[in-house]
């Protein structure tokens, strides 16, 4: 059993062969445009402020930052050297989904919780806005907090983010079912704001290709170690006290 | 500060069209804001009062001035009070909110006249953003009584939040609150609850209606939340369906309160321990009534008021010093409402947003703790039993709400800890205010006679995470070193850890592995039915050999020869589910008192704006036989609760049948 769990692995979206089918992906949300160096002082636009539920069946528990509060036993955990630390945010038009984003500063970590089917494989997509302009600031990853599945890594699709600032990272988990799989984030450079995670049973057969991404260093995966201990003593079981009225 | 009365409109120059959810001011062209042409009162954040909870801060892209507030209320909320015009009228509030959340809230108070009590409205997002980071928040429309010489305000808490461009625009026909006798009482709209004798404005406590082209996706996206994380095997099979087809009912919604109040409903209708609601809807009850209720047996007033099949009795435990009714231990609450206090409690699910419900559909002591408030938010009358100390008890007697002594704040509410007594020689809790969760409290029992060396400890938290700052560690080190006899009075347990649990069972019993938790329901389908011992097991294998998921309780040089332990329970769940756990079927150790909430899971937090937050429970533990263990309360091996006969008396039925077994058991040393 446990070998067979064991069997994780990721592969790039670009990295899978090509006669195989691709897994949809959710489509863009209007977006709200920065305005030009000379134009407009600001843009106005429209979102659902709980965030992209148009992917109605996003298995993260909150891939938008639309539900998650800033510390807590939350969809999305931000940690430090000493433990969990406060989630910090930016707003509005800033973000890629609903009003709110997480923002990321050099030092944490972030952890987000998806859930996967019993059987096949997800697809995990997220966004970052890194303030330097490198998509290599955040690295990204899929992992198993009971540590028994191999961690993976998701592959940034360029090295620079697109016009509206925005890097994609991306990649197919497998193996997952029974386990407690999170994205797990690092930031290596500046702030980078995250948003609009999504995570989708990847339809028809996926095949992984010869090349793979780079797995993650032994000290990446010794800190998402510690982190997933202290998720384990930390975790709630019980209400506040004087829960009642 | 106080925001100024327009004396005149502004002059919009373009409309961004974003939707059909209201939005605020208006924008031209270039990005520049506006106020709305209708706005009676507006704030521009150009100077401030010398509140230390905002500042005023020059900013290029601020809304609207140049200036901007920075909100960080670490000690204390910015308030910003409001001067309205003294006519009755409807208006929704708005501003924009920028890096952070804020927790925004109007606040409309009026005189002790007899008229309708005061409100307050939260504001949440509506979807308007820009691209400098601003989004817009609004109130639902409220209908406001100038004519009341009402008081009015806006409160924000926040940390790093940027605020500006407040206004408040006319919106919506004013409408006075109408007074209201029950829970479904046809008098309140669609869109009101009756709560506390008066129509409550739903809108103004949550989020508004979603947009019709929004509204199914995020039904879907709720429903899916549930489906994808909610619960463990038992939970999952017979309370999921009934939530998600409470949550198909939103599609309908007319109103923002019919929306998210089918969300709370859904969450209600898990009937989990873990799952609950804080926050946006909270309604101050009527009266006062600073009474604490345990489930009881009624022994000396059965011929008065029948016992129900259903349900224990419910008895006064202890009551606050004064605006008590006169009520004292030992009365008897027959009925709320003409029901069993209990079944009156079921009845609220559609208005009580505090419901709390334990896993095991056998385990009612959680609405019997809250009953207090729910008699003062949602009754209409009730029913009681006086008995005296001589074992008489008075007939039956109605009280109906309204005769409630006022509460002019000077009332003393004891914390509401299921303990009729306390029995420590020494340093207890206070007997008063119950104050037992500064706890835990330890020390040689009053009742130990010389040589007994009979110790207890009193506690509500299961909490430990650091084993340096362990707040058990000297109540058993006491103990291992003077007990003869132990009684662990935890008939209020919140939980807290696992880990906790286990180090509180180590002193009790020798070592052994009762099961794993499975972490969070994490794989969509995992407990469907038909859910195999097999599967169990399989998960079992997965889970016990990872480092804090594995329940290990015991310890090999656990205390098991000399110092029989009674562990009373009534009203625990969580890790105070699996601190019992650990403790039954032992010779050394009994349990006495009440099934356990049966709560055997972690659970995931979501927090949205305006303080609306709620929990889904998620997770089971799972035995080594594969069988899953959330849904079933741990039983106590003497199932007792507290007789009217001893609580009349001032005796503490449990503990004392306890302390009996400590002194006279056989088998136990």
């Amino acid at each position: 059993m446990r070998a067979l769990l064991c069997m994780v692995a990721v592969c790039t979206l670009v990295a899978c062969s090509t006669d195989e089918p691709k897994p949809a992906l959710p489509a863009p949300l209007p977006t709200v445009d920065p305005p030009p160096a000379a134009g407009p002082i600001r843009t106005v636009g429209y979102r659902n402020p709980l965030g992209n539920t148009r992917v109605v069946d996003n298995l993260m528990v909150d891939g938008d930052f639309e539900l998650t509060g800033r510390t807590g036993q939350m969809p999305w955990q931000a940690f430090d050297k000493n433990g969990q630390a406060t989630l910090t945010y930016d707003t509005g038009g800033r973000c890629r989904s609903g009003v709110r984003c997480g923002s990321f500063i050099k030092g944490q970590n972030l952890v987000g919780y998806f859930a996967v089917p019993d059987t096949g494989n997800v697809v995990v997509t997220l966004y970052g806005k890194p303030d330097t302009g490198k998509c290599s600031d955040l690295h990204a990853y899929v992992y198993d907090l009971a540590g028994i599945a191999s961690a993976s890594s998701l592959v940034q699709a360029a090295a620079t983010p697109d016009a509206t600032g925005w890097c994609t990272y991306s990649g197919v988990a497998k193996g997952l079912a029974k386990l407690e799989p999170v994205i797990y984030l690092d930031n290596v450079g500046g702030r980078v704001l995250v948003d609009e995670a999504v995570a989708l049973p990847a339809s028809g057969k996926l095949m992984l290709d010869a090349v793979q991404p780079p797995p993650p260093d032994g000290a990446t995966l010794a800190r998402a170690h510690d982190i997933a201990e202290w998720i384990r003593r930390n975790r709630p079981y019980g209400v506040s006290p004087r829960h009642a009225d | 500060m106080r925001a100024s009365l327009l004396l005149g409109p502004v002059v919009a120059t373009f409309f961004v069209a974003v939707s059909g959810v209201a939005h605020a001011g208006t924008f031209d062209v270039d990005g520049r804001f506006s106020f709305d042409t209708r706005a009676i009162l507006r704030e521009t954040f150009v100077s401030n009062d010398a509140q230390k909870a905002m500042t005023i801060v020059d900013a290029a892209d601020a809304l609207e001035g140049g200036t901007l507030g920075l909100v960080d209320t670490t000690s204390s909320s910015y308030t910003l009070a409001l001067n309205l015009p003294k006519t009755d009228a409807s208006y929704r509030a708005r501003m924009f909110l920028r890096k952070n959340r804020a927790v925004v809230t109007l606040s409309v108070g009026y005189p002790a006249d007899g008229g309708s009590p005061g409100f307050f409205a939260r504001f949440y997002p509506t979807g308007v953003v820009t691209s400098d980071g601003w989004y817009e928040v609004v109130t639902a429309p409220f209908s406001f009584q100038g004519s009341r010489a009402a008081t009015t305000s806006v409160n924000v808490s926040g940390n790093g939040v940027e605020i500006d461009a407040f206004e408040i625009v006319p919106e919506g026909a004013f409408r006075a609150l109408s007074a209201c006798i029950g829970v479904g009482d046809p008098v309140c709209r669609g869109n009101e609850a009756c709560m506390s004798g008066w129509c409550r404005d739903g809108n103004l406590f949550l989020p508004p209606l979603p947009p019709p082209s929004e509204m199914d996706d995020v039904v879907t996206y709720f429903e899916n939340r549930f489906r994808f994380f909610f619960g463990g095997r038992a939970s999952r099979e017979t309370r999921l369906p009934i939530a998600i087809a409470t949550l198909e009912e939103m599609r309908k919604a007319g109103s923002g309160w019919e929306f998210w109040n089918g969300l709370g409903m859904g969450l209600r209708r898990l009937h989990d321990w873990h799952t609950t609601i804080n926050g946006p809807v909270s309604v101050g009850g009527r009266g006062a009534l600073p009474v604490c209720f345990v489930e009881g047996d009624g022994d000396l007033s059965h011929g008065l008021a029948p016992a129900d099949p259903s349900y224990a009795d419910v008895l006064v435990s202890h009551v606050g010093p004064s605006k008590n009714l006169g009520l004292k231990a030992g009365d008897r609450l027959v009925a709320v409402n003409g029901m069993h206090p209990i079944a009156f409690s079921e009845t609220l699910e559609s208005v009580d947003w505090g419901m709390w419900r334990a896993d095991d559909p056998r385990v009612h002591a959680e609405p019997v703790e809250r009953m207090s408030g729910l008699i003062r938010r949602f009754a209409r009358n009730f029913t009681i039993v006086r008995c005296a100390s001589d074992g008489t008890c008075s007939a039956p007697e109605v009280i109906d709400i309204a005769n409630l002594p006022v509460d002019d704040g000077t009332v003393q509410s004891p914390y509401c800890d299921h303990r009729p007594g306390y029995h420590l020689s020494a340093n207890g809790p206070n007997p008063l205010t119950h104050d037992t969760y500064n706890g835990p409290f330890h020390g040689l029992l009053a009742d130990s006679q010389s040589g007994e060396n009979l110790y207890g400890m009193i506690w509500d938290d299961v909490y430990l995470t650091d084993p340096n700052q362990n707040p058990y560690a000297e109540s058993m080190d006491e103990f291992r070193a003077k007990a003869s006899g132990v009684i662990l009075d935890h008939r209020l347990g919140n939980g807290g850890t696992a880990y906790a649990a286990e180090y509180l069972t180590s002193l009790f019993r020798t070592p052994k592995l009762l099961g794993a938790s499975t972490g969070f329901h994490l794989t969509t389908s995992l407990y469907d039915a038909p859910f195999t011992p097999a599967q169990g097991l399989d998960l079992f294998q997965i889970y016990s050999p990872v480092g804090g998921d594995a329940y290990n309780v015991g310890d090999g040089s656990a205390k098991v020869n000399d110092m029989p332990t009674a562990l009373l329970l009534a009203r625990d769940g969580s890790a105070s589910d699996w601190f019992p756990l650990g403790m039954v079927d032992l010779p050394n150790v009994r349990v006495f008192g009440r099934r356990t909430a049966g709560a055997f899971s972690s659970f995931i937090e979501f927090d949205y704006f305006g303080q609306f937050s709620w929990r889904l429970a998620s997770g089971d533990l799972v035995h080594p036989d594969g069988s899953t263990q959330l849904g079933t309360g741990v039983p106590p091996a003497e199932d007792l609760v507290p007789k009217q006969s001893d609580l009349v008396q001032g005796k503490d039925t449990v503990y004392l049948r306890a302390l009996d077994w400590i002194r006279t058991c056989t088998g136990c040393r």
